[in-house]
């Protein structure tokens, strides 16, 4: 049956691989509110630089872990072209906790919550973290599972790369410079 | 919907992509020995999904299957299709989806991202869902929003294999709508209505909710107090809704919570009063904090919808980059008088972003006349050490000492935990977990008695390519309540050898 549906698939996708590598494959549009009420518009994002996405939750440990890392890479890169989008896929139970929970780790970059779990399925994420790095043209360059301690610095040259391929200059200003940031970290870079 | 798919139009966007979860057992659930069975009982799940994009529209399905060396229950097939199209404005998903109405009062539907669950009878494993097939459609004009949702809900208890034995997966009805505006960024109001009919019985809900920043409205952007207050009642009338009546007689959900934050200081407040709103498919929010320490995780509190008010308070202040407090209380009241309450204090410091290490201790005690814990006293310390760059270890402690009272006896018992863990980046890690519990109620325990039952098992995790990783358990894993993504459910313990493959394509 499976088989059956790939085969199906491939058909008719004349135009397209059958089976295109997640890491190249189109990565799906969205629109969603951040956590202070801020439209997050993927193409509007992606005209200004790579956009990384950070699938997390409160109550899981590694991608806790993951923030500072991602926090780093939102202060070193977002000048260059880079928006760091934390997606929090907790549960109305944790809702009231995402936006304080955040600012105790220190971070500034936005983030929204998946209320109705749209964008963990529309970017098909099975593990936690995940997170997701697309190019400006809105391929996926890379997808990453969980997180252990130093991969950072991986994740960095990754970024690296990706800017240094699509010429942004510095000083790309973010749609979110300006904004509401609660972050103390970012009153200090201010 | 394989039709669907095949005569989907080929466009040069289209794609297909998809992702697998396969779990194979070889072990038994060391408690049950009633069921136990074979003692080396082979089991292998896989869930598979495929979605592909054309265009404005995505195409999916889900294929379970579950096979067991007994030849007891096994099962395959297709649990979730569905066929979504959307644009800026409009979408609309027919077959299963998820959603959420307000903040999930009267109805959520949502899955448990990669947990696998048993179910006991039939003995089969399935990967938990509370979705809904039938028809979501939503749409948004500017500052307002309207969601539609109709169809038959999923208890998320049942696999395919009870369908052979009568219990229907999906059954009965749901009609739900919504309908939300916001005056500005900061302010948004709504009301949603839904109509359940499950069994031989009907229900009404109603619910209205509001959300608002008056700081932000004021345009104070240093202090910000987002407030949210939502309020629904069963099978009322608009007016008898309108009145606000908390009495425990009607049935009705009231739920409020609020955020302050201002610089290194953030409070979240939240404060619940249910009553007869058990609805079978849906629990309003617990609150009570969803512990990420697995002692305290297993020890949480199951909401009881048909009588319980109470709140949460949790604070943090973050004073430089080297080190934060959080606390937590938390109180939930039922219906006889039982009290659970929670107090819970953490400090974490990380210095430079973790840079080069990171540590946690907490402390917490609370107890939970419910389930007749009397007294339960929590404390831990868990730190991470990085070196080299790519090499990290973790060692983390917990002990827990509790009473358990009930008008014939009283039980004393305590439980440790320790997990020691090694980690390369981008490569794997290696991890020794020991657990001793005294507990004389503990799933995972054979015999009856309080004599010290020790758990212990390993973990090897690796990243296998950019897109598949696996990890494998050896050893004993204990039994018990474990709570994800905010939602608890019982874990069957376990012995044995596990190996789990997770795949993207």
């Amino acid at each position: 049956m499976l088989l059956t549906v790939i085969l199906a698939a491939g058909f008719v996708s004349d135009s397209a691989p059958a089976a295109v590598s997640i890491s190249r494959a189109t990565a799906p549009r969205f629109t969603a509110k951040d956590v202070t009420g801020r439209t997050v518009d993927l193409d509007t994002l992606l005209a200004r630089g790579p956009v990384l996405l950070d699938f997390w939750a409160t109550w899981c440990k590694p991608c806790v872990e993951a923030m500072p890392d991602l926090q780093r890479l939102h202060a070193t890169y977002g000048e260059r072209g880079l928006t760091v989008i934390g997606i929090s896929v907790d549960g109305p139970r944790n809702h009231a906790k995402v936006r304080p929970f955040a600012t105790r780790l220190r971070i500034s970059y936005p983030i929204v919550i998946d209320h109705d779990e749209r964008l963990r399925h529309l970017y098909q994420v099975v593990a936690m973290p995940t997170v997701v790095l697309i190019e400006p043209g809105g391929r996926i360059s890379s997808v990453r599972l969980g997180y252990r301690p130093g991969e950072g610095s991986s994740l960095e040259l990754d970024v690296a790369m990706l800017i240094a391929k699509s010429g942004i200059p510095d000083s790309s200003a973010s749609p979110f410079d300006g904004e509401i940031i609660d972050s103390p970290l970012d009153r200090d870079r201010r | 919907m394989i039709l669907a798919l095949v005569l989907v139009p080929a466009s040069a966007h289209a794609q297909l992509s998809g992702s697998n979860l396969l779990e194979g057992q070889a072990g038994n659930y060391p408690s049950s020995y009633v069921e136990r069975g074979p003692s080396n009982r082979l089991d292998l799940y896989d869930q598979a999904n495929l979605f592909y994009a054309f265009g404005s529209g995505v195409a999916g399905l889900r294929y379970e299957i579950n096979r067991n060396s007994e030849d007891a229950f096994p099962y395959e097939g297709i649990t979730q299709r569905f066929l979504d199209w959307s644009d800026g404005r409009y979408r609309v998903r027919v077959g299963n989806f998820y959603g959420i109405l307000g903040r999930g009062l009267v109805q959520r539907a949502f899955e448990l991202n990669s947990v696998v669950l048993d179910m006991r009878y039939p003995r089969s494993r399935f990967g938990p869902s509370r979705d809904i097939d039938g028809v979501l459609s939503e749409a948004s004009f500017g500052p307002v929003s309207a969601t539609l949702m109709s169809g038959a809900p999923n208890g998320g208890e049942s696999s395919l294999a009870g369908e052979e034995v009568g219990f229907a997966r999906h059954s009965g009805h749901l009609t739900g709508a919504q309908i939300a505006g916001s005056v500005t960024r900061h302010a948004r109001a709504g009301a949603a209505y839904v109509r359940m009919k499950a069994g031989q019985g009907q229900m009404e809900l109603g619910s209205g909710f509001v959300e608002i920043d008056p700081l932000g409205v004021l345009g104070i952007t240093s202090v910000s107090l987002p407030l949210y207050a939502e309020y629904a009642q069963a099978d009322r009338s608009f007016a008898e809704w309108w009145r606000f009546d908390a009495f425990d007689r009607v049935p009705h959900a009231l739920y409020a919570s609020s955020n302050l934050l201002w610089g290194p200081f953030t409070l979240s407040a939240e404060w619940k009063d249910y009553s007869q709103f058990r609805l079978g498919v849906n629990d309003p929010p617990s609150l009570v904090r969803e512990h990420s320490q697995v002692l305290l995780n297993r020890s949480t509190h199951v909401l009881e919808a048909n009588r319980e008010e109470g709140f949460q308070l949790e604070s943090s202040y973050t004073p430089s980059e080297w080190a934060s407090v959080t606390t937590n209380w938390s109180r939930a009241d039922g219906a006889f008088g039982d009290r659970f309450e929670e107090r819970f204090v953490e400090l974490r410091s990380a210095p430079r972003g973790a840079e080069r290490w990171e540590a946690t201790a907490f402390y917490d005690r609370g107890w939970d006349e419910l389930i007749a814990i009397a007294d339960r006293r929590t404390a831990g310390i868990a730190s991470t050490v990085r070196a080299w760059q790519v090499w990290s270890g973790t060692l983390d402690v917990q002990r827990q000492i509790a009473r358990r009272s009930t008008l014939t006896q009283t039980q004393r018992f305590e439980d440790l935990y320790l997990s020691g863990t090694i980690a390369r980046a981008n490569f794997g890690s290696a991890s020794v977990v020991w657990t001793r519990t005294t507990d004389p109620l503990d799933l995972s325990r054979v015999d009856p008695g309080n004599t010290p039952l020790h758990l212990v098992g390993g973990v090897l995790d690796a990243r296998l390519t950019a897109n598949h990783g696996a990890t494998l358990f050896f050893g004993r894993r204990r039994g018990g309540l474990a709570c994800t993504a905010g939602t608890c459910y019982e874990v069957q313990a376990f012995e044995g050898v596990e190996l789990r493959l997770v795949s993207r394509f």
